[in-house]
């Protein structure tokens, strides 16, 4: 349910066990509350594609019937691991939605994906589709769509906290402003835009060499990447490849990836270190977004 | 005491595991045919979209045509569809130059019985969404032109597809609820039901947008929450009672959102069914039905707008025992303080001996809720939306004019639904014609 006030409409909506937040400030409050809707159903649309523990989903399906035989998958499916397998290339592996159930990253050699026959067929025992955060930040760009149906131009939409996706800009024309939790640094600007951030803390790294591709000798329990993005998907992508890759290899990764996904990443932010001493801060974490 | 559970449970599932066999041969029968069922699609909306998605994940379906009036819609109907169908704005045009096999009407509620009728003459299997008519004369005039036809039509009530419903029938079927007396249902949301409109309210398209996309407000095109939520739930009523209600009473008002709707945000109402004595099984639940005579069952039903606590659920209530319903779980729970039937008892029945033990003591509690005990659970997999459309083609393939909900389903759904309408706004009971 929506809050209705004098300068805008907000409204939380749990789905993807998140909580998605909602903000569209603006005058009118019968058409904003409307749209708000809207998201929240496209929200739940999202989750009923992407979820892998919602028996009626999609994604639930295709893990569940794809060893047997090539599934026939839907047209927004089919652009969803279309988008994933691309990324999974530029990133060099380092974002992977084929996983096991312990969390392992398998890569796409076990998947027989046609993308223009729309068929998918799971070659490897164990192997299954888990979209993560990816389906959030897909939740977001799919919401991003509603508004721009429906000529919202100002609205502050969030995934849990880790995800946000910006329009337009905030009370009386002025810009959103970004506070990146666990750094000191001052907030930055940002008109147009998503965000996203992925993080571990030292158990998980510890346990999960798997994943990381780099040894954070310097983390004393706290890593993050957070990535502005063109799309709040590719925001999902990129910061989850960072965390994996690591600070260096995402310094000179990122022009390509850029050019690779044909979208605009435009900052990546990397901490470190205890969140109380951050150590370490790389790209352009202080500049306005041009 | 008895040890119920895991015999009883053991019994569900195996009957759940023969429901599942059954789901999955359904869809084999789909998979193996080699000739596409043709189909088109009338009515792009949201619902429309929604019926497209799952049509291109079933094996040998094939959408050769879309249409719809308001070329938003339509353009997004095109997008999930994929494989670029023809496109048009007049679905007679499309009738007459695609001739498909199949047609889907899935458009507001007041133009469903020309389409279907327009469907039905061209020689088309027809799947109407729900609810099947704006009023009851039309719903008779469409299962009378499906029965001349003998036309496989089918009326999208998906909980018929749904293996939760499904089980909760089979159970019911089994005597395991004994005697259903009552059952409560209720759709509560926290929403407005408003659509936003793409243009600003100064635009000269404001009014006529307005009342486009948001059809369901009005009355000349909608039937309100009855017809497009109560459909569903009292089709379960409908179903596991095996009969239509005999009188409805109840009351409703637009409450909370006073914002120009014409149909109601706050409805209430109670059913009357003359129900049939269940046979007696004679099986593991026997002696569990009533004394063999036919009773007044009631259904309640509500929906309204401004608290969504209750949300969307069915409670069946029988004398042996509660089935609570939604299409993502079931639970069942044992009415405490009634003898036990055989599966409840791990076939051990001892009324003429006592067990001496060395007893137990009961944990006491303040949750207001103890008295329910445990429940059984009912899970399933699989979207039902899906599922009845792959049980529609089936038919369409093998010609079988049994749908899971078909014409005369169709048409009690819509006596039942559009009977507590005229008891809301006349203010009396209203019979109805069975």
């Amino acid at each position: 349910m929506a809050t209705l006030s004098s300068s805008g409409v907000h409204q939380t909506h749990l789905a993807m066990a998140t909580e998605f937040d909602i903000w569209l400030p603006g005058d009118d409050l019968e058409h904003l509350d409307a749209v708000a809707t809207r998201i929240c159903e496209e929200i739940d649309r999202a989750e009923r594609l992407l979820s892998r523990f919602d028996p009626a989903s999609e994604t639930y399906r295709i893990n569940q019937q794809a060893r047997e035989r090539p599934l026939a998958l839907s047209v927004e499916l089919t652009g969803a691991l279309r988008e994933c397998r691309a990324a999974y290339r530029w990133t060099e592996g380092a974002f992977d939605v084929v996983t096991n159930p312990a969390g392992d990253r398998l890569g796409w050699d076990s998947i027989e994906f046609d993308d223009v026959a729309r068929t998918v067929a799971i070659r490897a025992p164990s192997a299954m589709f888990d979209f993560g955060a990816y389906g959030k930040g897909y939740a977001l760009d799919r919401a991003a769509e509603i508004l721009a149906q429906y000529s919202v131009t100002n609205a502050r939409l969030g995934g849990g906290g880790s995800s946000w996706l910006l329009r337009g800009s905030a009370a009386r024309g002025s810009p959103w402003q970004v506070k990146i939790d666990s750094w000191d640094g001052a907030p930055f600007e940002l008109f147009n835009g998503a965000l996203s951030t992925s993080a571990t803390f030292r158990g998980d790294v510890i346990d999960a060499d798997t994943r990381t591709r780099w040894n954070p000798a310097d983390a004393r329990g706290h890593l993050q990447c957070t990535v502005s993005a063109q799309s709040a998907a590719l925001a999902e992508i990129a910061s989850t490849a960072g965390l994996v890759l690591g600070p260096a290899a995402v310094a000179g990764r990122m022009s390509a990836w850029q050019e690779q996904s044909g979208k605009r990443i435009k900052h990546a932010l990397w901490l470190w270190g205890e969140p109380s001493q951050i150590h370490s801060l790389i790209f352009h974490a202080r500049s306005q977004v041009p | 005491m008895s040890q119920p559970i895991k015999s009883g449970r053991r019994t569900f599932l195996k009957s759940a595991a023969a429901l599942s066999a059954i789901a999955a041969q359904a869809q084999l029968v789909a998979a193996g045919e080699k000739e596409p069922v043709r189909i088109a699609v009338v009515g792009t909306g949201a619902r429309g979209c929604d019926l497209i998605r799952a049509l291109t994940t079933i094996d040998g379906a094939e959408i050769v045509g879309l249409c719809d009036d308001y070329p938003p819609h339509l353009e997004q109907g095109v997008k999930f569809a994929g494989n670029n169908p023809r496109k048009f704005a007049n679905y007679e045009e499309l009738l007459d130059r695609v001739q498909p096999q199949a047609v889907i009407v899935a458009t507001p509620l007041y133009l469903h019985s020309k389409m279907c009728l327009a469907a039905l003459d061209a020689g088309c299997a027809v799947f109407c969404e729900k609810t099947m008519c704006h009023s009851v004369e039309e719903a008779r005039q469409v299962a009378a032109r499906v029965a001349e036809k003998k036309a496989v039509f089918q009326v999208g009530l998906q909980r018929r597809a749904n293996a939760i419903y499904r089980q909760g029938l089979a159970m019911v079927q089994a005597g395991m609820l004994g005697q259903i007396t009552t059952i409560k249902a209720q759709w509560h949301r926290h929403n407005s039901w408003r659509r936003p409109v793409p243009v600003p309210r100064g635009h000269e398209d404001y009014a006529r947008l307005e009342r486009r996309l948001n059809w369901r407000l009005y009355w000349d095109y909608s039937q309100g929450l009855m017809a497009e939520l109560a459909s569903h739930q009292l089709d379960i009523a409908n179903w596991y009672l095996q009969t239509t209600p005999r009188r409805v009473l109840g009351a409703a008002g637009i409450d909370y959102w006073r914002d120009g709707r014409e149909v109601y945000d706050n409805v209430f109402c109670i059913y009357e069914y003359e129900v049939a004595p269940q046979v007696a099984p004679t099986g593991i639940n026997a002696a569990v039905t009533g004394d063999g005579k036919p009773y007044t069952a009631r259904v309640t039903y509500s929906s309204i707008q401004s608290n969504q606590y209750e949300g969307a659920s069915e409670l069946i209530f029988g004398t042996r025992g509660t089935l609570f319903l939604t299409q993502k779980k079931g639970l069942f729970y044992r009415e405490a303080g009634v003898d036990d039937p055989l599966w409840a008892t791990d076939g051990r029945v001892a009324k003429d001996a006592a067990l001496l033990t060395a007893g137990k003591t009961l944990k006491m509690t303040n949750d207001p809720w103890a008295h329910r005990g445990s429940p059984f659970e009912i899970d399933a997999e699989g979207d039902d939306t899906r599922d009845e459309l792959v049980e529609f083609l089936n038919c369409v393939r093998t010609c079988d004019a049994q749908t899971i909900c078909d014409a005369t389903t169709g048409l009690r759904n819509a006596q039942t639904v559009l009977a507590a309408n005229a008891a809301f706004k006349s203010g009396e009971a209203v019979l109805i014609d069975g």
